[in-house]
């Protein structure tokens, strides 16, 4: 690869960004944890049952943070995955009377294919609405186990038999303790991989803002049925085990105030990390173990110890831990911020190796618009614009406010609904395409008001973007295959040197919400200019913006979007700086096309400055 | 061959970090669990591995006690519904067991050795039954469990019981199951099953009103007993009567539409299958909608706050127990009252549950007196089962058990209401 | 004919109830974005305190219903002072739900320890509770009518106070626009602890005139809680009269399926439906979707 003797150091060496790697320190105290808990289960065998539940609630919180957690889902039908793995496991063992060989992949299956039904209502509903029809479907699911008798033995029940593996048997107690600990590791682990890989990113980004991520190529309705997807197949594994400490099934355990637990608890330990969910289950397990000795004020203590700690750590325990965790740095290290970058200037980022053979002579994005027309109500906000682009130009787009030009973006990029006409992109026509599909055939957008991931960093906003063309599976990326690093490694590395390029590169690690107003603008054409599009549209990325600092964004737009020669459509209010960086303006009044054609005819035309300069 | 497996999983768990150190633990570990499903003499934990053959040679001869009795107290656990909407059974039946604890402490114990009980909530809850069952065996290293409330939560915690050789004694549980001798030898009520109750109903109804022009609805709890009390009556003489089912559910707030559908069916007798909260409500709604029928009450409904809470609407209502009314005049009964307000119970405490709950104790009193000084688990159930007609002063019939029969009692008693309070009307068996 | 009058009628009961604690959630929702999991509870508690005065401590019976609302508008405005009101500023819809539930599991155990498990009969005077009149075929419970006329008040009550006064214009303010309510200079912290202490007043109503119907028990408003919610929903939470409207339709609903519905699917029917619904509008039956998204 790089030659050593070379000056350059990578942007990303610079920023002293970590690379992922196959173990993290994460990884390290994850297993000592586990294994400190396996060792002991022995010793503290009169509490198997407490640390069983314990366990089996850590992995359903786990199951819990790949749907509430990352995509954001609020649900309260996870206790219909919880009772496929429960009822599953009582079947297998008593009527195949086979071991965990059997129920874990069946109840992982079966629940996952379930969970692809239950995701569909969150393609319709949001939050309290996804809330109440997934209550709906889990009191559905109660209902269908009391009446299938044959499945879940009714009202009364079934027994679950007997806990084997390959056939050999085991007691119960601490052995089923450890076995548990061994599932908990390989659910953590997988749902540790999601988070850092693109899945998990993408389930992140689809969260904070849905029409963003649509806009980076995400395919969000997949992503949000695949969430419940391997979020029901998790639980069911919590679920098998619970069979097993339980030993008989009965439908009426599984109704929604188990789900409400189950989200309450991760809730409390903080539902973005997998420490939230161990310190959540242990805080609805243990705090009534260890409360026994008091029990008719159980549930008084329960009540307000809950109350307390929301006041003191209402972003659950893990959010406290961590601010804590800070305040003794910041204690430690005075006020060093750490951002400072290495003094070595390295190579031009578009030189670098990871960005020069991105660099293309083939001019791409030329766009073909005909009848575009979008209607609200009776108003039309755009009426029947017709135009054309060529490939790699630089194209400006103007009009009052009201002209339609978001609009036609919208219609563009498939963000409105009731569009007409064609759009056709490097002769590939695209109007009957999907948000995320039209992203993926090369259109690139920023948003005239931010569509910015919270929660996400700078770093991440751009690997979202690089999403569009990495290509490991999600199923070699629940593993952490070796290819999956490998990608992600340079997935970070390009990353990098794009952040350098747009001068963003020592805020890598910031969230963006805490980025000045002109950073995050950058941001947001980052992550644009990450999908490698053919051509992007930049909506008013210069608003709100000094004039100096806009020309200076501007330039380094252009000259990436030269590097790859993608052609560029821009919003602008500022006309001068339009007509600094446009080949072509377009000018839009009331929907219409009023002109086209050079700056200079354009800021001619008398029309257009009635219509629009002149005001 | 299991460690060998167990090293295999330990080894994938934490990629071969100590693996030596999981097989030592492995052994104890397996140990430990069967240790504590073959022998109730040990306490479950891991050190008891040190008693040698030479001290069981001894602990012969002076007598090797049960878990949780020693010579001055002996500690059972009870898993409750204190929470939740079935928490006034659970305080019913405490209330109960402190009763029978004091009379028999204040009596100078049993061989000098007090009762003592834990008691802990469940909300109905089975994880939460489970949990506790493990508590009070393994950390609190109770005798038995004693006067639990549930099928449900019981079906879940029973297998534990058993295989830790701990007694579970007068639970109100009806469930088919728990009845099987050889799957629960530790296993001792004087509750017959919901299914009999229902049978007995069915046989009562056909003998005293024949079978001309009835017609017979049925209203049961969507849960394990639910079934089962249906079966009951289909398979009584009266099973060709019933035109109508329906159920409830533990949330429900009305009965409405189940009563206008007993409307629509025209029937003549309703077998609620509630608790008494419930019964009043259905009597109150079924007076709203005008349901004209016999009012059958379930176990659960013979109490006094039914009468309480439906007020005259629960006159003439029929009751089908296991036991005399709670409000009845029999001397035991009047000595259950008596001891009940003396430790403070209110008149709605007085029920079927905490009923049941003093009778078990008296039989619970004279098996730990027959089981002698050398309280075993062995001597215990036989104990149990060689009681013959014993006497409850009326509460139910003379109590009989033996090898083969755990519980002690088998009646099923029409009751009614008659000027506000319930009288008995007939006593037999299924 | 009057068979479906009666069962129309009986759903219209359950359907008030609902109704009204749709309304007492949709309230807080709409003017702070709070979901209060305790109004169940809370409500509960306003039964037991009435029939506490009552029957405990000898008051006459609207004397009693009288001092039990103040207690919950005055143990309202404490929960809301200390519990509620330090997290608001964070801004963040969860940690208060779950604060709503550690209070709903705290004061559902002080109502345990106070009042025990059993259930208990609220009196009302003449105990016309168990006064059937009989109109043709039709049956009707004397304290249904109560219920109706009850419910009614409320609602004029709670619509009178929206519409004609300065609190109602506060909350109408934030609801329609937070910032913008707040440039107006409307205090953000008078206008939610007033919305609170409504909502809590009407809540108790609700479990007042509810407790001779469902009698005095263990959290026995907690599931008319539940069915409120899933109305409010149907609704569409943000509106007032969507919630009400929700209430009235899921009663119906609830007694129309059971009779009509096969036993097996009985129960899960109006879910069902409420689902169905919220799949093809799923903001709710009341409320408009917002426009298009800007984006």
């Amino acid at each position: 690869m790089s030659d050593p003797i070379e000056k350059s150091t990578t942007a990303l060496e610079r920023a002293k960004i970590p690379l992922p790697k196959f173990l993290k320190k994460n990884h390290y105290f994850g297993f000592l944890g586990i294994l400190l808990v396996y060792l002991l289960a022995g010793t503290y065998s009169e509490y198997s049952q407490t640390i069983m539940n314990t366990i089996i609630f850590a992995i359903i919180g786990a199951s819990l943070i790949v749907v509430f957690g990352m995509a954001g889902q609020l649900t309260l039908g996870h206790t219909i995955f919880v009772a496929a793995g429960v009822f599953l496991s009582a079947n297998i063992t008593t009527v195949w009377t086979r071991g965990l060989e059997t129920e874990l992949p069946i109840a992982f299956g079966v629940a996952f294919l379930l969970g692809l039904i239950v995701g569909f209502p969150s393609l319709r509903v949001n939050e309290l609405y996804l809330a109440l029809a997934t209550f709906a479907v889990a009191f559905v699911g109660v209902q269908v186990l009391f009446e299938w008798k044959q499945f879940s033995g009714g009202g009364s029940g079934k027994p679950v038999g007997k806990l084997e593996l390959f056939g050999y048997e085991f007691s119960r107690g601490p052995t089923l303790v450890r076995i548990a600990l061994v599932l908990m590791l390989i659910t953590f682990w997988i749902v540790g991989n999601y988070q850092d890989g693109r899945t998990g990113r993408s389930w992140n980004a689809l969260r904070t803002s849905e029409t963003a991520a649509r806009a980076a190529g995400l395919p969000v309705a997949w992503l949000k049925i695949l969430c419940f997807g391997i979020g029901g197949g998790l639980a069911a594994i919590g679920g098998v085990l619970y069979a097993h400490t339980l030993r008989y099934a009965i439908p009426e355990n599984y109704g929604v105030s188990l789900s409400i637990i189950v989200v309450l608890a991760l809730i409390i330990g903080g539902k973005h990390r997998l420490m939230g969910a161990v310190l959540g289950a242990a805080f609805v397990k243990w705090l009534p173990e260890l409360s026994r000795d008091v029990q008719e004020y159980e549930g008084l203590i329960y009540g307000g110890t809950l109350i307390i700690l929301t006041l003191i750590a209402p972003d659950g325990l893990v959010g406290m831990f961590e601010w804590l965790g800070e305040r003794v740095k910041n204690l430690k290290n005075g006020s060093e911020d750490g951002k400072t970058l290495s003094a070595d200037e390295g190579t031009a980022p578009l030189e670098s190796q990871y960005l020069a053979p991105l660099a293309s002579s083939e001019a791409k994005g030329s766009l073909i618009v005909r009848d575009a027309a979008v209607a609200f109500g009776g108003v039309k906000a755009v009426d029947g614009v017709s135009f054309e682009i060529p490939a790699g130009g630089v194209t400006g787009l103007i009009g009052s406010n009201g002209a339609g030009k978001t609009t036609l973006f919208n219609a563009i990029t498939g963000h409105v609904k009731g569009a007409t006409g064609q759009f056709i992109l490097d002769g590939e026509e695209i109007s009957q395409k999907p948000i995320h599909n039209r992203a993926l055939s090369g259109l690139g957008r920023t948003f005239q008001n931010l569509n910015l991931h919270d929660d996400l960093n700078v770093l991440e906003h751009a690997l979202l973007g690089l999403d569009r063309n990495m290509k490991y599976g999600r199923i070699a990326e629940s593993f952490r295959m070796p290819w999956v690093l490998r990608e992600e490694k340079n997935a970070h590395y390009v990353a990098a040197e794009l952040l350098d390029h747009m001068d963003l590169l020592e805020y890598w690690n910031e969230k963006v919400e805490d980025l000045p107003y002109g950073l995050q603008k950058r941001v947001d054409v980052v992550r644009a200019l990450a999908t490698n599009p053919s051509i992007l549209l930049l909506d008013e990325p210069a608003a709100g913006l000094p004039t100096a600092e806009a020309l200076e964004m501007m330039e380094k737009v252009q000259e990436y979007a030269n590097h790859i020669s993608a052609g560029v459509l821009i919003i602008e209010h500022n006309v001068e700086l339009v007509a600094g960086v446009s080949d072509r303006i377009i000018v839009l009044d009331a929907g219409k096309t009023i002109a086209d054609g050079t700056p200079e005819e354009v800021t001619r035309n008398e029309q257009v400055i009635a219509a629009y300069l002149g005001t | 061959m299991k460690s060998k497996l167990w090293k295999l999983l330990a080894i994938f768990a934490v990629l071969g970090l100590i693996a030596v150190g999981c097989g030592d633990d492995d052994d104890s570990s397996s140990s430990s669990s069967s240790e504590s499903s073959s022998s109730e003499s040990s306490s479950s934990e891991s050190s008891s591995s040190e008693s040698s053959s030479s001290e069981e040679a001894a602990a012969e001869e002076e007598c090797e006690l049960a878990r949780g009795v020693t010579d001055d107290k002996i500690l059972f656990g009870s898993s409750q519904p204190m929470t939740g909407n079935l928490a006034a059974l659970g305080e019913q039946a405490v209330l109960a067991m402190e009763v029978t604890r004091d009379r028999i402490n204040e009596g100078g114990g049993i061989y000098g050795r007090m009762i003592e009980f834990i008691v802990q909530d469940d909300a109905y809850n089975p994880e939460k039954t489970v949990a506790n069952a493990q508590y009070f065996i393994e950390q609190e290293n109770v005798f038995a469990i004693w006067a639990s409330i549930g099928s449900a939560t019981l079906k879940a915690a029973l297998p534990l019981h058993d295989e830790s050789n701990t007694p579970s004694l007068f639970p109100w549980a009806q469930d088919l199951s728990f009845y099987d001798v050889n799957n629960h030898p530790l296993f001792f009520s004087v509750n017959p099953p919901a299914y009999a109750q229902t049978k007995g109903f069915g046989n009562y109804l056909v003998d005293n009103f024949g079978t001309d022009g009835i017609k017979v609805g049925l209203m049961t709890i969507n849960s394990v007993d639910g079934e089962q009390t249906v079966q009951g009556y289909k398979d009584s003489s009266g099973g060709d009567l019933l035109v109508d089912e329906q159920t409830w559910e533990r949330d429900s707030t009305t009965y409405g539409p189940q009563i206008l559908s007993f409307i629509d069916s025209g029937v003549t007798d309703v077998y609620v299958g509630t608790g008494d909260t419930q019964f009043a409500q259905f009597l109150l709604e079924a007076d709203q909608l005008g349901l004209e029928a016999r009012f059958w009450g379930s176990t659960g409904t013979i109490s006094a706050n039914t009468i309480e809470l439906a007020g005259e609407l629960s006159e003439g209502a029929y009751g089908v127990n296991v036991i005399s009314s709670a409000t009845g005049d029999k001397p035991g009964l009047n000595a259950y009252r008596e001891a009940m307000f003396a430790a403070g119970a209110e008149e709605a405490q007085i029920s079927t549950a905490s009923l049941l709950a003093y009778t078990g104790g008296l039989v619970l009193e004279e098996m730990l007196t027959r089981a002698g000084e050398c309280l075993t688990v062995e001597s215990f159930v036989a104990a149990g089962e060689s009681i013959k007609d014993f006497d409850t002063g009326g509460i139910m019939r003379p109590l009989n058990f033996s090898e083969e029969n755990h519980l002690g009692n088998n009646d099923v008693i029409i009751l009614q209401v008659q000027n506000g309070a319930w009288e008995e009307l007939v006593v037999g068996q299924e | 004919m009057v068979e479906y009058i009666q069962i129309a009628w009986q759903g219209l009961v359950s359907g008030f109830a609902y109704a009204l604690i749709g309304l007492a959630l949709v309230m807080v929702y709409k003017t702070a974005r709070i979901l209060n999991f305790a109004a169940g509870t809370m409500a509960g508690i306003s039964g037991f305190l009435a029939h506490w005065w009552a029957a405990e401590q000898d008051m006459p019976f609207g004397v009693a219903i009288l001092f039990a609302m103040i207690m919950t508008g005055a143990g309202t405005y404490v929960v809301e002072r200390l519990t509620v009101r330090p997290l608001v500023k964070l801004g963040d819809f969860l940690p208060i739900v779950i604060m709503t539930l550690g209070v709903e599991e705290f004061l559902a155990n002080v109502s345990l320890l106070w009042w025990g498990g059993t259930a208990r009969r609220y009196r009302v005077p003449g105990d016309i509770d168990r006064i059937n009149w009989l109109i043709g075929d039709f049956r009707l419970n004397a304290w249904h009518l109560v219920v109706a006329i009850t419910t009614f008040v409320t609602l004029s009550i709670v619509g009178y106070i929206i519409n004609q006064t300065e609190l109602g214009l506060g909350m109408k303010a934030f609801a329609e626009d937070q910032d913008a309510a707040k440039l107006m200079g409307i205090k953000e912290s008078t206008v939610s602890i007033w919305t609170w202490v409504l909502s809590a007043l009407v809540g108790g109503v609700t479990g007042i005139v509810f407790a001779p119907v469902l009698f005095l028990q263990q959290d026995y408003m907690n599931i008319i809680f539940i069915k409120g919610f899933v109305a409010a929903i149907l609704g569409g939470f943000l509106s007032l009269s969507g919630g009400v409207a929700g209430g009235l339709l899921l009663g119906e609903l609830e007694a129309f399926t059971i009779k009509w519905a096969p036993r097996e699917f009985a129960a899960a029917l109006p879910v069902v439906i409420v689902f169905i619904v919220l799949l093809i509008r799923p903001h709710g039956l009341f409320t408009r979707e917002k426009g298009h998204e800007r984006v």
